[in-house]
């Protein structure tokens, strides 16, 4: 693991319109980790992807690899080599399956992309469905695309956003299975869940988020026994 | 027959016509969400800028320069107005755009003068290309014709076989995860932009000879515009295209038709009401005088009926 962290958030401060969200946030994902984003609906996890990706008006320092990245655009973002999966997935519709991996491929993508032949043969479910309109796919279907779609590019780190969200339990294990498969491949996840089960299993590091802030960092282990934070901020 | 016939071709004609207006103006609602109001104004800019180029040299010249010069233009007024106007919202752009229309039609007037520019169709197309039952059919009409039906034609294609048609589609419904995909969502705005107005310069370059150049003629094609889209339905190009058609043949039609309703009533039989009082005047009313009003009508009746246009997804 090298010492610069792959992607590094320092005092970040996220705005929707006049309402101010993110309060000074600080994380760090690493060369290979998982590292997962936990916590409660409307404590601004969901807005930290946004403002990484910068979606979002966003303030603060966000690094890249080292490089300072607060200035730029959300497409200068992707070519760093972030990926985003966003929450709702974001299927393109009336377009196919096969038009919504080709669009996950940006202009400059480098000799890591994927191309459509290594995506099929990593998840044959989707070659068989290439023609489908890709917004009749069941959910869990739309999350395996989506994913994919983020994988075009060759990115270093994906930021997935509530990837088991309206899953069925069996569905949700192998949205798991797919995301330990991913960073196999060398890809770093940024993972926001709910269900502390999954993201607990496969994460290596975890962060607990409170009204805008991070206020756990740590392993899952350490979290697990530190009851007075699964308390306060975890449990419903 | 013929006759009937001879006005559905010309009605098809107008409708492809408002389709080469309509169709920017929609897709440019679809996807930045601004309602362009000085769309027309761009269709005007073409049809000057045509009668421009082809004074200094020919019609061919203007056709393929002045769509050019309006797309650019329009980028560049995407890139340094509307793109800074966006960050305070729908309204201002909706204003922004609001004056630039009457900004074009003052800088047109200053520049060509009130009154109509002589743009004339070129002689090599000034002839008749076939007579039927003694009527001519200009050989200017089926050129404006070829032409609007090879922009559909070429707009289908983009959207459906290219990348940027498929980046378009995309960002119809999510620009911004698009755009944290890696592709440039705002250039592709620009160039939405600049495409849909390149269009209304190519409607004004074919239809200024065939109608007339003069400083209303932005003002006059673009209310019947925004009946179109509301018509076909807010951000729906078959929407447009099917209201474009509708509107085009029914004006057509409706301008040709004299018979009166006592007309009607006589030739049933009956005999027609003394045409005294409050309504006489509607017995002699000829569609041919109502053809002005009758999208008004059609858009009134839309908007109580079905509010989210033919095929609109919007409701409002």
């Amino acid at each position: 693991m090298s010492d610069t962290p792959l992607l590094s958030v320092r005092g970040v401060h996220a705005y929707y319109g006049l309402s101010h969200v993110l309060h000074g946030v600080d994380l760090d994902v690493h060369t290979g980790q998982i590292v997962a984003l936990l916590g409660r609906n409307g404590v601004g996890r969901s807005t930290l992807c946004k403002a990484i990706m910068a979606i979002v008006e966003r303030q603060g320092s966000i690094r890249v690899k080292g490089r300072e990245t607060i200035a730029l655009a959300p497409h200068q973002m992707a070519r760093l080599g972030l990926g985003y999966v966003p929450e709702d997935r974001a299927i393109f519709p009336g377009l196919t399956v096969e038009q919504n991996l080709i669009l996950g491929q940006h202009s400059d993508a480098g000799p890591k992309s994927w191309t459509i032949d290594q995506v099929y043969s990593h998840f044959p479910s989707l070659e068989r469905r290439r023609a489908t309109d890709a917004d009749v796919l069941s959910g869990g279907e739309k999350q395996m695309l989506a994913m994919c779609r983020a994988l075009m590019s060759g990115p270093d780190l994906i930021l997935v956003d509530e990837p088991t969200e309206g899953l069925a339990p069996l569905i949700v294990e192998q949205v798991g299975e797919l995301m330990a498969e991913i960073a196999r491949t060398g890809v770093s996840i940024l993972l926001i869940e709910q269900k502390l089960t999954m993201a607990m299993r496969i994460a290596d590091h975890v962060y607990v988020m409170g009204h805008g802030q991070t206020v756990f960092s740590g392993s899952p282990e350490q979290l697990r026994a530190d009851q007075d934070t699964c308390k306060a901020w975890l449990e419903v | 027959m013929d006759t009937f016939i001879f006005v559905l071709v010309n009605g098809l004609l107008y409708g492809m016509l408002l389709f080469m207006l309509s169709s920017g103006l929609t897709l440019i609602f679809s996807l930045m969400g601004v309602l362009n109001f000085a769309h027309a104004s761009f269709y005007m800019l073409g049809a000057y800028f045509a009668y421009q180029l082809s004074s200094f040299g020919s019609f061919w010249l203007g056709l393929i320069l002045a769509p050019l010069l309006v797309g650019v233009l329009g980028a560049a007024i995407e890139r340094f107005g509307l793109r800074v106007v966006h960050k305070h919202g729908h309204v201002a752009e909706l204003l922004f755009t609001f004056g630039l229309a009457y900004l074009i039609e003052e800088l047109v007037r200053l520049i060509w003068g009130r009154q109509p520019v002589p743009y004339r169709i070129p002689e090599s197309l000034d002839f008749t290309l076939f007579t039927v039952s003694g009527i001519d059919y200009s050989a200017y009409r089926a050129f404006m014709l070829l032409i609007a039906v090879a922009m559909f034609v070429a707009v289908l294609l983009l959207l459906k076989r290219t990348r940027v048609g498929l980046m378009v589609q995309a960002a119809l419904s999510h620009p911004d995860v698009l755009w944290a995909m890696g592709h440039n969502v705002p250039r592709l705005f620009m160039l939405v932009f600049g495409g849909g107005v390149a269009l209304a310069g190519l409607a004004g370059v074919i239809g200024g000879n065939y109608l007339v150049t003069e400083p209303g003629m932005a003002q006059q094609m673009g209310t019947i515009l925004f009946v179109i889209v509301v018509f076909g339905g807010l951000g729906s190009l078959l929407g447009a295209f099917l209201a474009s058609l509708i509107i085009g043949i029914a004006q057509t039609l409706m301008v040709t038709m004299d018979t009166t309703l006592s007309d009607l009533v006589a030739a049933l039989g009956g005999t027609a009401p003394n045409a005294t009082g409050m309504f006489r005047e509607i017995w002699t009313i000829a569609p041919s005088n109502l053809a002005p009003v009758f999208p008004y009508l059609l858009l009134v009746i839309l908007l109580i009926v079905r509010p989210r246009g033919l095929l609109g997804t919007r409701d409002s």
